[in-house]
């Protein structure tokens, strides 16, 4: 493990101030470089957005599933997960043809005479929020769904026994303690997010906001392989310290190891 | 749990068919051997690899018994990743007309060996010191007929002017930049021979004036796509894209007015086991019996100049069109202004871009 993930990544912070001169010249590129940053924050702001998304649909997802007969239950995590068994271009390109101007939506409410001008749904920000929330959505609903099957119902039912409505019982009661499933589902969704290339290429505006790992395919194309190791550095950075400050504010990794490792 | 045991097992079988498919493919040209048996050449698919396979692979293997294994495409960067670490998975590359100059080239390429290949026969600006063209393609205007009213634009201005040819417009910003500035200053009212020194702020403020319009794409085929489905009105295209779209009864047409002409260069990478049979290779495809079959099942011209073309779709050929406007992108001269500026071009085009 430390051979196959850690020494590419050493090699890669070691050429990101090496190559093509030692110091820091790479770094202070890229800060200066304006379409550089607005690529970073694009990319920090629409993966903070998308797990936001998978949160509050996940969540209301995976209580459905919790709390269903156990085969529609099934039926509802089947139609989860199937879909992440389907390569993520196919996915794509579907998306594609639903959004587009010509596209499956806008034919049929031109049909219907609801709109007389398509509406752009493709190349803007909500087809790339869709377009990666569709992708993200299963890792915030599994580990919700596995914390929230082992929260047993009788405490909801204990706090309606002692007079609580159901809205303050599942507010008081049910939400924090299925809390660590959003956390741990969050984190696994915003840094998943961070490295999108494919849905952002071909469903976003390619314009304003471009994901930073778009924005690096130019230079590695050119094989500026010390100023993209910078950009993947800076990447790293922000990966790490937001594991970081998960592990020590929200102890997610007790909660990953609580809601996977007893879940066998 | 009995179910997740079986899930276990499939992943696992799942690895082990993927591992073994991965290790099957492509190491074929990593082994040095004295006598070639197989030959790795890039082939981007769709209508254009299978017409290359057809009329140059095929005859090649039949000529010489060395097979032709399809290779994928590789981007300079990928083409000097493969030198420098010595594993050499394609013999014959297609290095971007930047790459094969002299001063790109030297520690990337080997150098065609031009007593093997004729370059005698073939067109100007389409071979240089460590790349020949196997074929000549062109960046055209491609537009719908059935969106303007009857109305036919013909020149990069009609190109600029959403008012008069309402409707989005598909550029490969994704793809090449160059060929996008080009087609911006034409519209502007430069001349052809005037584009250097390339005045980059005088065409991106061409572009601002319809940047809300344009579609950027990367690929040919996303190009090809967005103009079939009419989510853009015009585009700069791949010509051969568009006179396909328009064979297969799609109500597009092209424009040649300004055309950005280039050569497909083909290269060997430097080291390469392979060195002697891509250059035989190379001069077969490019030799006067050969490079013109090309042309008769795919709207590529060939860049031998005495081969014969396909009469039939001679008129779908850039080299047909040279007599109109034109700028030669792998011509020497271009080729190396925006080589030596390609870090500010493309660093100004993306700033601008994201603004």
């Amino acid at each position: 493990m430390v051979f196959f993930f850690a020494w590419p990544l050493v090699q890669m912070v070691f050429r990101s101030v090496t190559d093509p001169e030692p110091g820091f010249d790479n770094y202070v590129r890229f800060a200066q470089t304006p379409s550089g940053v607005r690529s970073l924050l694009e990319t920090l702001g629409m993966s903070a957005l998308v797990t936001l998304i998978c949160a509050v649909v996940g969540y209301v997802y995976a209580y459905a599933v919790r709390f269903a007969s156990p085969r529609i239950a099934a039926l509802l995590l089947f139609a989860v997960l199937f879909p992440a068994g389907v390569n993520v271009l196919v996915r794509t390109f579907a998306l594609q043809v639903v959004l587009r101007d010509t596209g499956i939506i806008n034919q049929l409410l031109l049909r219907v005479h609801l709109i007389n001008e398509h509406l752009t749904l493709i190349r803007t920000e909500f087809a790339v929020a869709l377009g990666m929330t569709c992708m993200l959505l299963p890792y915030m609903v599994l580990p919700v769904y596995s914390v929230m099957r082992g929260i047993n119902p009788e405490y909801v039912q204990a706090a309606a026994g002692l007079g609580a409505r159901p809205v303050v019982a599942f507010l008081r009661v049910f939400l924090p303690m299925s809390l660590p499933g959003l956390y741990a589902g969050g984190l696994i969704v915003f840094v998943a997010g961070l490295g999108f290339y494919v849905v952002p290429q071909l469903l976003g505006n390619n314009a304003g906001g471009r994901f930073l790992s778009q924005y690096t395919a130019d230079y590695m194309a050119q094989a500026e392989w010390g100023y993209g190791s910078a950009i993947g550095t800076v990447l790293l950075l922000v990966t790490l310290t937001t594991l970081a400050t998960a592990a020590r504010v929200l102890k997610v990794g007790e909660i990953l190891r609580r809601s996977f490792g007893g879940a066998r | 749990m009995k179910r997740a045991k079986g899930v276990d097992r499939l992943v696992g079988l799942l690895v082990a068919v993927v591992t073994i498919a991965a290790c099957g493919g492509g190491n074929s040209a990593s082994t040095p051997t004295s006598s070639t048996k197989s030959l790795v050449v890039v082939n981007t698919g769709g209508d254009w690899g299978s017409c290359q396979r057809k009329s140059f692979f095929e005859p090649f293997t039949a000529k010489t018994g060395i097979q032709i294994i399809d290779g994928p495409f590789l981007t300079d960067g990928q083409i000097k990743a493969m030198v420098q670490s010595k594993q050499y998975n394609v013999d014959v590359v297609y290095p971007s007309a930047n790459l094969a100059l002299p001063s790109a080239g030297k520690n990337v390429l080997e150098p065609i060996d031009y007593k093997v290949v004729n370059n005698s026969e073939l067109a100007a600006g389409t071979f240089t010191t460590y790349g020949t063209s196997i074929d000549i393609y062109a960046w055209a205007m491609g537009y719908r007929t059935d969106k303007f009213g009857g109305q036919t634009p013909s020149t990069w201005a009609d190109f600029f002017d959403t008012k008069k040819f309402p409707g989005k417009r598909a550029m490969p910003g994704d793809n090449d930049v160059p060929a996008v500035l080009y087609a911006a200053l034409l519209a502007d009212g430069v001349a052809p021979d005037k584009l250097l020194p390339l005045d980059v702020n005088r065409a991106l403020n061409k572009l601002s004036t319809i940047k809300s319009s344009i579609v950027w794409y990367a690929t040919g085929s996303q190009g090809q796509d967005l103009l079939k489905s009419g989510e853009v009105t015009m585009g700069q295209e791949y010509a051969n894209r568009v006179t396909s779209l328009r064979d297969a009864g799609s109500p597009v047409d092209i424009s040649w007015d300004g055309q950005v002409v280039a050569g497909d260069l083909m290269g060997v990478p430097k080291g390469d086991p392979n060195t002697s049979a891509a250059m035989q290779f190379i001069a077969f495809v490019t030799s006067k019996d050969v490079n013109g079959t090309f042309s008769f099942c795919a709207a590529g011209a060939p860049s031998n100049v005495k081969s014969t073309p396909n009469p039939k779709i001679a008129n779908d050929l850039p080299t047909t069109h040279l007599n109109q406007t034109h700028v030669v992108e792998t011509s020497e001269a271009l080729a190396e202004y925006v080589a030596a500026h390609f870090d500010s071009i493309t660093t100004a085009f993306n700033n601008w871009r994201s603004s």
